[in-house]
């Protein structure tokens, strides 16, 4: 039987890596690796022309407002290669300024409109406060409610469309847009958070859950063995007790 | 003229009340003065016209203040400074009030938060003004590197004519700021000769910040520093006024040579070597006389807590390095991963608002490399986020060496109960801890003494 193989498309790290997102993919290869699952990762970036059907898995971070700008064109010429990509099961995983190009547009504090690919149905609006602070969320992971804890620095405010499910409610701090108690958003196979973190270090169920999704493109029944997350659940919990007074799995 | 008066009385009687309940008061007099004296900082300005010295940026502030001090008194200066690192608006005044004696001529020099430059520049009429470099750090407060370049290149258009502005060449956010019609001088560096490898470093800045192409580097020291040029513009690193040759790491400390002058710093970490530079520039604009400018680069001190030596109960040493962002860290992580004698590593990680309470950077930080160091034998975490640093460490692929210790100094203790003779102890600490583990270091230093 020849061993199970994982492949990861990270966009754009040169230009979207403003909040050691990057320590995401970390994650997803070391926890990968830790069950005997190869583990292959890609970067993808600026003109880069790729098949993303590829990939199980399309990761991007956050950037400054210069790098988004340059991503976001790249992202339109790559859109349709996007779009195939979820239509075979690929997943999407993106944080803060990349989450905000999978949606319609970002019209900036100054007036522009910065257009995204629309693969969710979401808009962004930029707030001249900034949103930062810990955040501790409730998530439903295939009828389980987690929380989900990290950190969010933004400007921009999100706001769903009816039909895209918020990925998580607000327990503790601002969320999409500091008003409707949403925290981000997940469509099928694609996510979108302001959760920095990196998020998945903190949130174990959660990298295990889009590696379980990303895996199912692979092998009709994905296995993946319990691992030793002592260290993990205890930085967890160190957020949750102190941001939302509950503890809470 | 009152207001002055009252004001000063009242920082003055605030700092005696807080040194009775065993506080040091680096800010909460200034607050107190400023609420009673809103243009207090005028006053001193007129008082130290000619004789202050600004040191901003995002590392090495408090390095570089110290050097620049250490060159003041060595000339025979009376120097007041907030060397205690309290460079927001409130610590400044506070130092300026403890320590200006109208009686006396004094020189000042001061650390100023980038934030906090443009408040003062006007009011307190620099001579000099230092920019060390630009890294991403602690953006909880100021949301991107850009705000705060762009912050302190608006402070530099602010300063008056005959103030100098002394410039890193060698970061292209900072030479980017360089104010048109001002005096400005650049220090960087021009040769080294050892091994540099940086692969993967957190670089800010690889855009020109006048035409927006990518920066095309000859070479690059560390983060963003380098030998660099647009290919879209004109923008390129300017021919440093003051540049470092053949810089050399030697064990546990730096030699460089600068202007045929042997430099000689007493940590092993390289970015010294640019808060070297850029005292040994102000110093020279401030008039100190070259036979001491070249005594005192024979034993460049870096000061408290910024990779130094200290040594505990008699015979152990042990090596305590500020860590608070990834460039920075990196570079301590670098001289780790090269030590040649056997070591132990405590990480201690904070999340309090002198911090940055996002702790998210330690991902950016090269830990990896520590798991080649074949003579480390034993990581401990501690600090608010000892977990987090923990889980990092696992990733990095050191779990087998990483235990948890709640409590800083209970880390520190029982990491120097079980140091192995012959062992070198790493401490690196966020700013809140720091202080702390060094006043506790230095007590167990002195208790070894006086048994």
């Amino acid at each position: 039987m020849s061993r199970l193989k994982l492949k990861i498309g990270y966009l754009y790290p040169d230009l979207l890596e403003v909040y050691s997102d990057r320590g995401n993919v970390t994650v997803l290869q070391k926890r990968s690796e830790w069950r005997g699952i190869e583990c292959q990762v890609d970067r993808i970036t600026i003109g880069d022309q790729r098949d993303l059907s590829d990939y199980d898995l399309l990761f991007s971070g956050g950037g400054e407002d210069r790098e988004q700008l340059l991503v976001a064109e790249d992202l339109l010429r790559k859109r349709e290669s996007l779009f195939q990509a979820v239509a075979s099961g690929t997943v999407v995983f993106t944080i803060c300024g990349s989450y905000q190009l999978l949606g319609h547009y970002f019209e900036t504090i100054g007036g522009k409109k910065i257009e995204g690919v629309g693969l969710l149905d979401l808009y962004t609006i930029g707030g001249s406060k900034r949103l930062v602070g810990n955040s501790v969320c409730e998530t439903e992971l295939v009828g389980k409610v987690h929380t989900l804890v990290g950190y969010e620095n933004h400007s921009g405010r999100t706001y769903l469309g009816d039909s895209t499910p918020a990925l998580a409610s607000v327990v503790a701090g601002q969320g999409n847009n500091g008003g409707d108690g949403k925290e981000g958003a997940a469509k099928g196979s694609v996510f979108g958070t302001y959760l920095h973190g990196p998020i998945l270090s903190k949130n174990p169920f959660f990298a295990d859950h889009l590696l379980q999704l990303a895996l199912a493109r692979r092998t009709d029944k994905p296995v993946l063995p319990l691992l030793d997350d002592t260290w993990e659940m205890a930085a967890h919990t160190h957020i949750v007790q102190q941001y939302s007074g509950v503890s809470r799995r | 003229m009152w207001k002055v008066r009252t004001a000063i009385l009242a920082a003055k009687i605030t700092k005696w009340g807080l040194s009775i309940m065993g506080r040091k008061g680096t800010t909460l007099p200034g607050a107190i003065a400023l609420r009673i004296c809103p243009n207090l900082l005028d006053f001193y300005g007129n008082q130290l016209s000619g004789r202050i010295a600004f040191v901003t940026g995002t590392n090495g502030k408090t390095t570089t203040s110290n050097l620049l001090t250490a060159f003041l008194r060595a000339d025979g200066r009376d120097v007041i400074s907030n060397s205690l690192g309290a460079n927001l608006i409130q610590g400044i005044v506070a130092a300026l009030i403890e320590g200006v004696s109208l009686q006396k001529k004094q020189s000042v020099v001061l650390e100023v938060d980038e934030a906090t430059i443009g408040k003062v520049v006007g009011p307190l009429k620099p001579t000099v003004i230092v920019v060390t470099n630009f890294f991403r750090d602690q953006m909880d407060r100021y949301g991107e590197v850009d705000t705060v370049v762009n912050m302190v290149g608006q402070a530099l258009q602010l300063a008056a004519g005959d103030t100098t502005v002394v410039l890193n060449a060698d970061d292209p956010l900072v030479a980017s700021i360089a104010p048109a019609g001002k005096n400005v001088r650049y220090f960087g560096i021009q040769s080294i000769t050892m091994q540099m490898d940086d692969q993967g470093e957190v670089r800010d800045g690889k855009f020109c910040r006048k035409c927006g192409s990518s920066l095309q580097y000859r070479y690059y020291h560390y983060g963003q520093l380098g030998v660099y040029e647009c290919p879209g513009c004109d923008f390129r690193r300017p021919i440093p006024d003051q540049a470092a040759e053949h810089v050399q790491l030697c064990d546990d400390r730096i030699e460089f040579q600068l202007d045929g002058e042997r430099g000689v710093l007493n940590s092993p970490a390289f970015y010294n070597v640019y808060n070297a530079l850029a005292a040994i520039t102000a110093a020279k604009l401030l008039g100190v006389k070259p036979n001491v400018i070249r005594q005192e680069m024979q034993n460049l001190n870096t000061g408290l807590g910024r990779m130094e030596k200290i040594v505990v109960n008699g015979h152990q040493q042990v090596m305590l390095a500020l860590v608070k962002n990834p460039t920075g860290c990196n570079q301590v992580l670098k001289v780790v991963s090269q030590f040649s004698k056997p070591l132990d590593l405590i990480l201690i990680l904070n999340d309090r608002y002198a911090d940055g309470t996002d702790v998210s950077w330690i991902w950016d930080t090269h830990l990896e490399r520590l798991s080649e160091q074949k003579k480390l034998r034993r990581i401990v975490t501690a600090g608010t986020r000892a977990y987090d640093m923990a889980v990092r460490c696992k990733y990095a692929g050191l779990e087998a060496l990483t235990t948890v210790q709640e409590g800083d100094l209970e880390a520190v203790d029982r990491a120097l109960e079980q140091l192995p003779e012959d062992h070198t102890l790493f401490i690196m600490s966020t700013y809140t801890s720091l202080y702390a583990v060094r006043d506790h270091l230095l007590r167990k230093g002195r208790e070894s003494v006086e048994a």
